[in-house]
């Protein structure tokens, strides 16, 4: 198995060294795969408290997204400042497992006080569809305003590993694609008329 | 014709976008703020990094990691793959001016297979010993496959295709596909980011499904013998 050779830069930024594991190995040529540094452990240097000194020093390299007392209060000690790289690993992968055994998607077709109907298909051939009305209490408090008439939504029945454990799991989320452009609008509305034109009634 | 339609034990995706971006940006509150998360979504998001150079985020059950050259969707939970869709095309339409030089849509799927046997048999067959490797090695065995094809369409590019025993389950099949699609010198090409949407949009659920495809082929193909149970 051949490592990616350690990149190292000067100064502040970081540095990469590669501890690949079972299957997130680099892969020749193919840039995107999971993945070229798929696993790597990153060297920042992080503050380091002193006992006694009453401070600590700025963290210089990467800083965490909710700011502690150690990186958001510049020191204004005389001493010389001192920072100890410490390894950090980044995996690219989330840990977990999960057994997919049912997907459906499809559409709101309704929304009452209470509840919402949806129109449902494993695939897109699939005839029929399947029609499901789901109390609005199954989604999260967040979704419930998204569960609109054409919302789009996703359901997945899988088993979900937590540890040893292993549990039954339904979820239901409505997706959030960004709003269609006037261009693919039309072309949505060209795409049904031809195929409303093209449907032979009796 | 049989069909040998397993389920896999476990199952993945990951999406790499290749290009330069700025990690910083990506914290939770900025997914809040672009209605991609909700409240007690960015709550519970886990925040390793988000800096300058390196941003490595969980939210809404994707794995976030962007370096500056690099940035990658994860998810072990299959479920959450039309939510990380939303969540790249959401990302792109909003840096309409990323430069972006080449995207990966990565699937994979672990499969139990019971018997050691047919498990060894899988592997001899992709990758037969007796022409070149019982003459060179002692107990030679596979360890890793990768098969190259070309895609075509409006979206041309490779398909990699890599199976190896899996570290998840054993003894387990590991199958990984990976959409390549490699854009032009995003120097020169100004409508990088859009290409990226259309073939998310296009080649996404084909992209999603092949892991399984190759996995189901494969074992279908390749059966047990007599008194072996698959």
């Amino acid at each position: 198995m051949a490592n990616i050779p350690e990149i190292s830069t000067c100064g502040n930024q970081p540095r990469w060294i590669n501890e690949f594991q079972n299957d997130q190995r680099p892969r020749g040529n193919a840039g995107t795969q999971v993945m070229l540094r798929s696993l790597f452990t990153l060297l920042i240097k992080e503050p380091v408290r002193r006992d006694g000194m009453g401070s600590e020093q700025e963290s210089a390299v990467v800083s965490t997204a909710a700011p502690t007392e150690t990186t958001d209060r510049i020191t204004t000690s005389s001493r010389p400042r001192s920072v100890i790289p410490r390894a950090k690993r980044l995996n690219t992968l989330p840990k977990g497992r999960y057994i997919l055994l049912k997907k459906y998607e499809g559409f709101v077709t309704s929304r009452g006080e209470k509840s919402f109907t949806a129109r449902l298909s494993e695939n897109a051939s699939d005839y029929p569809v399947l029609e499901a009305e789901f109390d609005l209490e199954e989604l999260s408090e967040t979704d419930r305003s998204l569960a609109v008439d054409g919302a789009a939504l996703v359901w997945t029945m899988g088993y979900r590993y937590e540890g040893n454990t292993r549990k039954r799991e339904s979820l239901i989320y409505l997706r959030r694609l960004p709003p269609w452009k006037d261009a693919e609008a039309e072309l949505a509305k060209k795409a049904a008329d031809e195929l409303t034109r093209d449907i032979l009634w009796k | 014709m049989a069909t040998n339609n397993r389920t896999p034990e476990a199952e993945g995706l990951e999406v790499v976008v290749v290009g330069s971006f700025n990690p910083a940006i990506f914290h939770p509150e900025w997914f809040l703020r672009q209605k991609l998360a909700g409240e007690d979504d960015v709550k519970e998001a886990q925040v390793n990094v988000v800096g300058r150079d390196v941003t490595d985020i969980e939210i809404c059950g994707l794995k976030v990691v962007c370096i500056n050259d690099r940035f990658s969707l994860a998810t072990a939970n299959i479920s959450h793959a039309a939510k990380m869709q939303d969540f790249l095309l959401h990302i792109f339409a909003l840096l309409p001016h990323t430069p972006v030089t080449a995207c990966g849509i990565n699937s994979f799927a672990h499969y139990l297979i019971g018997d050691t046997q047919y498990w060894n048999k899988i592997g001899h067959t992709l990758v037969p010993k007796e022409l070149i490797w019982n003459g060179l090695l002692e107990k030679p065995g596979m360890q890793s496959v990768i098969v190259k094809g070309l895609r075509k369409g409006d979206f041309p590019g490779e398909i990699n295709i890599r199976v190896e025993p899996s570290q998840k389950i054993q003894p387990g099949l590991y199958v990984l596909s990976n959409y390549h699609y490699q854009m032009a010198d995003a120097a020169i090409d100004s409508d990088t980011t859009e290409k990226l949407l259309n073939f998310l949009k296009a080649e996404w659920k084909s992209a999603l499904e092949k892991a399984r495809i190759v996995a189901d082929e494969i074992l279908l193909k390749i059966r047990p013998d007599d008194g072996e149970h698959s």
